[in-house]
């Protein structure tokens, strides 16, 4: 299967966090969702991507070309959506299309200008007097217009309205129709993962915990409840996540099959959900 | 790359329209005012330089840059566009000026005084020096950059002022310019005037290629 993304032992060191040896690798035809909590690195890792910042080690591939060699073919190759829209704020959209869609061989204006109608997007009126969720469908519109290889989104669905956040997702999933296509988007939102990702990558304090087919997740992950006798050095070693009241814990666990074994009957098992795996590892051993 | 140029006077456009015009009125005006070629040539320059500048300072503002380097472009194509289009519009803007005020009734001085060689190498001297220094710190550092430079001058001035005037070194300002025009007149004198002024021409290419490079190594570690 041919790779739209390799990031191999991906570095990058601020004051105060730091990205450590994160690899990933996301297959052509799959809608990779990335996900962590506040400050676990998910921007960082798209910034690397676009060379944007400059990376400390590792090497990042995007169709097989290298994103600092080939930085312009890779580029041309992305279609982009930044969390926050940064564009010069008193430009009309029309002229911030102008001075963009130019760049790229495979600009579609048909579709540009079906999108911008579809998300009704006023073409004359300048950029700074949209709202934010209007700020990123002017960019989404833009990132699909050059009918990208790879799309690289950001927080795409923050600001939007649920009726178009789920219009999107549908839309993202269209786009891998073609399956030389793929698409990595970062979120908060849960629930567009589910929905959306067939690859989760889960991010913590600048490392990769997981990067699994959502099925995967879905089969090996659970949330396990007991009582608290059940809990010794052997059972908590099954466990990423632990909470613990006077009435029982609950646990998250990657192999319900072990926990099974080993504490048969007397714990429940849900099948855990991508919120749960993200509130238990960024809460490990949280005792309530 | 002609791309970039073009996404550069699109984005900016009315701000450069807006701008171009107060200045080719003001610089007219003063261009009847004064009395010596040599004033309103390094003023022109001055300020047509900054013309460019202002909308890279914008990009700065608004966080753009993020925009510029999504693009399919490598930095060092921004960097090259960006000397291309500050260095075209600085002279096409100082034509202009120097043309208007040609035209203008009233003026102390004709057209010879500033199409010479001599002056038009002066104000390209200029310009050298000034975009030289100025357009890699803006390029990396933006407002802060143009700043940054303005006090270093000053702090330069200052130091020299104190050093002289607590007579720790004798190093005036104004007393080096005329060192430099003798060293010039001295160093065209043994040359001749058509060496020396190829000289000139080529220590400013080598100038703006040295600060080309410097551009480059600045803006390629600049993170977004």
């Amino acid at each position: 299967m041919d790779h739209a993304l390799e990031l191999s032992r991906v570095g990058k060191r601020y004051k105060g966090f730091a990205l450590n040896d994160v690899s990933l690798t996301l297959p052509a035809g799959t809608i990779m969702g990335l996900v962590g909590p506040n400050g676990a690195g998910k921007t960082t890792v798209i910034k690397l991507i676009l060379n944007l910042i400059r990376r400390d080690g590792g090497e990042i591939r995007v169709f097989g070309l290298d994103n600092i060699r080939r930085e312009a073919e890779v580029k041309a190759r992305i279609g982009f959506v930044h969390e926050t829209p940064h564009f010069i704020e008193d430009v009309t959209l029309k002229d911030l299309k102008a001075a963009i869609a130019p760049f790229y061989d495979k600009w579609n204006e048909g579709l540009f200008r079906s999108l911008a109608s579809e998300f009704g997007l006023p073409l004359d009126k300048k950029f700074k007097t949209l709202s934010h969720g209007m700020k990123m469908k002017f960019q989404i519109a833009l990132a699909l217009s050059h009918e990208a290889d790879l799309l690289i989104m950001d927080e795409p669905t923050s600001g939007l309205d649920p009726v178009f956040r789920r219009e999107l997702l549908e839309r993202l999933s269209g786009i891998l129709q073609d399956e030389r296509k793929a698409i990595l988007f970062s979120t908060h939102i849960t629930t567009d993962l589910e929905r959306t990702a067939d690859i989760i990558t889960f991010l913590h304090q600048g490392r990769v915990v997981f990067s699994l087919p959502k099925d995967d997740i879905r089969d090996r992950w659970g949330l396990v409840k007991g009582s608290n006798d059940l809990l010794t050095a052997e059972t908590r070693r099954l466990f990423k996540g632990l909470r613990q009241t006077s009435l029982g814990f609950e646990a998250l666990t990657d192999d319900i099959p072990a926990v099974r074994r080993s504490l048969d009957s007397g714990v429940a098992i849900d099948r855990a959900s991508i919120e749960d795996v993200m509130v238990f590892i960024d809460g490990r051993d949280a005792h309530a | 790359m002609l791309d970039l140029i073009r996404k550069d006077l699109i984005l900016n456009k009315k701000l450069l329209m807006i701008f171009g015009l107060l200045y080719l009125v003001y610089l007219s005006y003063l261009g009847m005012q004064v009395g010596h070629p040599r004033e309103i040539v390094v003023l022109s320059t001055l300020m047509c330089g900054l013309l460019p500048l202002i909308q890279y300072t914008r990009e700065d503002k608004f966080k753009a840059g993020v925009l510029n380097c999504s693009l399919p472009v490598t930095r060092q194509e921004t960097v090259l566009s960006r000397y291309i289009l500050t260095w075209a519009m600085t002279i096409v803007m100082y034509t202009l000026i120097m043309a208007v005020i040609m035209v203008l009734p009233g003026r102390k001085f004709g057209p010879d005084a500033v199409f010479n060689i001599n002056t038009v190498l002066f104000a390209l001297a200029f310009m050298t020096l000034y975009l030289g220094f100025l357009l890699p710190l803006i390029l990396r550092f933006g407002l802060a950059g143009m700043f940054a430079f303005l006090i270093v001058l000053q702090l330069f001035g200052v130091a020299t002022l104190l050093l002289d005037r607590y007579k720790v070194a004798h190093f005036r300002l104004s007393s080096l310019a005329p060192l430099v025009k003798k060293g010039l007149l001295d160093l065209r004198a043994s040359l001749g005037t058509p060496a020396y002024d190829s000289l000139l021409v080529v220590l400013m290419v080598l100038l703006t290629l040295a600060s080309f490079s410097f551009a480059v190594f600045l803006y390629k570690r600049k993170d977004f």
